[in-house]
């Protein structure tokens, strides 16, 4: 499991903790099918090949 | 002419006769547009029941619209190349005085919109006569249209099946033989899957192409809208209207250069998708075999910023009030607010390398083919499809074979293929991919499918046989 997640101390904590910051106060059963979908979302990233960053991804490019 | 008010009859201008033929019929006045909508009125009504695939039907309207085009054609006016042929839209077009619900009660209790959707409006000036907004899953995150709030859409070619989603309600009236056209969307498969499941000719045309005006978004870059019908002719002539230009360019040339996506697209796919996709490579003389290899990881791109950009979408939603959407979408949402940038920004970036990786396939090619689903339509509830052997999850593995494709926002119609081994009535689709604004050949290549008998989509009498 990759960055942000990894640091958090698991899952379940990362989860509680974001949603709190945008405002989301989750109930009880809320928190564990949040987190397998969180979990599912991972496991996606986790098959991204990284990509050299050209800085180019999104941003605007102007032709001379 | 007599327009026959039983579903599915074709014994005149019925359920089973296309957009252009109903138009050319009312334009020289020769059938009355009022007949007609008052024919798919009772068609809508007589399915409904049984597939559910409305959530509203707008009859007052479509009579009032339907004696507009009358009165065009008896003062010699020009009704509109669409004049008098019914259509419904997925319930996420704006359609003035109806709330718009996106397949959600949050939604419906908010006001309804003043003013149509800016593609109903075209379709509207072009004569063509909107009967009701269609069933979808909640905010159009599914593949399956197994509705919590306004029930599943039951699939016309076997009452059992899913119709697929997202855009389920639209594939089911087309295929039902209601209307002869539909307007739907497409983030990650929601025109092809319901397309391939019903066994409709879809078109989910090069991103930006149609406006989304009016229309409740999903995941802002992927939304694509696009057209179900029963023809490629269908196809084009609605897809001449709405779209913000017109169809142009050359034709598709007599012998394109066509390949079948390998890899992935081989892998992830059944005995009946691989089936479909040999009887349609067999007859456009088709080169085996394109690998593409970051085609799995655009899957994975695909699925991480859909998640984030409806997370995002939704957040005052997923904030204030969403203990009233379906649970499983409830957690999507809230799971997709809540994903790191760094994951997004990984996503976008695989993105950009994979639009590169297929652009450049086109220089080899003019069209590539691939399943549009691993597997035909599964019945409503099932939660585990066996494919040579390996239970898979059946609704995110349905999306498999359309996901990677859409961030590329190419143009892909869906050739339904029918007949095939050991899938019963049940047909499957194939996904015709061109270059960017290259619909045209898409549509040519539809129709010679169609021409050689190869594709079609005769309407289903519900519950019963095909016309």
């Amino acid at each position: 499991m990759s960055t942000l997640v990894a640091m958090a101390e698991d899952l379940r904590t990362y989860t509680v903790v974001a949603a709190g910051l945008l405002g989301i106060e989750l109930d009880q059963d809320e928190i564990d099918p949040v987190v397998a979908q969180v979990e599912r979302v991972a496991r996606l990233v986790d098959a991204l090949p990284r990509v050299p960053d050209d800085a180019a991804t999104m941003a605007p490019r102007f032709t001379p | 002419m007599t327009v026959p008010a039983s579903k599915g009859s074709d014994d005149g201008l019925g359920g089973s006769v296309g957009a252009c033929e109903i138009a050319r019929e009312v334009r020289a006045g020769r059938l009355s547009a009022v007949d007609v909508a008052t024919a798919a009125l009772a068609r809508a009504e007589a399915c409904q029941p049984q597939v559910n695939a409305f959530t509203t039907v707008t009859a007052e309207r479509a009579l009032e619209a339907a004696r507009a085009v009358d009165r065009v054609v008896d003062e010699g006016g020009d009704p509109g190349p669409l004049a008098g042929v019914p259509f419904a839209v997925k319930d996420l077009f704006d359609l003035a005085g109806v709330p718009t619900r996106a397949g959600s009660m949050v939604l419906a209790e908010r006001d309804a919109p003043g003013r149509d959707a800016e593609v109903i409006r075209r379709l509207g000036a072009a004569g063509a006569v909107v009967i009701g907004a269609l069933n979808m899953d909640e905010f159009a995150f599914g593949f399956t249209t197994e509705n919590t709030h306004y029930g599943p859409v039951r699939n016309p070619r076997d009452l059992r099946c899913s119709a697929g989603g997202s855009s389920g309600g639209s594939a089911a009236a087309v295929a039902g033989g209601v209307v002869p056209f539909t307007l739907g969307t497409d983030t990650n498969g929601s025109i092809r899957v319901p397309s391939s499941w019903c066994g409709v000719f879809g078109l989910k045309p090069t991103y930006g192409s149609i406006s989304r005006e009016g229309m409740q978004l999903f995941s802002d870059s992927l939304d694509h809208v696009g057209v179900m019908a029963r023809t490629a002719e269908d196809l084009g002539a609605v897809f001449g209207v709405v779209a913000d230009s017109p169809l142009t360019g050359a034709p598709l040339p007599p012998r394109p250069r066509v390949g079948v996506l390998g890899g992935w697209f081989v892998d992830k796919a059944g005995p009946a998708a691989r089936a479909a996709v040999d009887r349609v490579a067999e007859a456009m003389s088709a080169t085996r075999d394109v690998e593409l290899p970051l085609a799995g990881a655009a899957h994975a791109a695909a699925s991480v910023i859909t998640y984030a950009e409806a997370g995002e979408l939704h957040l005052d939603r997923i904030r204030n009030d969403r203990h009233r959407l379906d649970p499983v979408v409830r957690h999507r949402l809230v799971a997709g607010a809540l994903l790191p940038a760094d994951w997004y920004i990984r996503a976008q970036r695989v993105r950009a390398r994979w639009v590169e990786q297929l652009t450049s396939a086109f220089e080899h090619y003019d069209l590539l083919l691939a399943p549009a689903t691993p597997f035909v339509a599964q019945p409503i509830g099932t939660e585990t499809v066996t494919i040579d052997g390996e239970d898979l999850p059946a609704r995110p593995a349905t999306g498999w074979l359309t996901q990677p494709l859409t961030p590329t926002g190419v143009p892909i119609g869906v050739a339904p293929i029918a007949g095939l081994d050991g899938a019963g009535p049940l047909p499957l689709g194939v996904q015709v991919v061109a270059p960017a604004h290259h619909e045209r050949w898409v549509l040519d290549a539809l129709a010679r499918l169609e021409d050689a008998g190869v594709a079609s989509s005769p309407v289903t009498e519900i519950g019963g046989t095909e016309s």
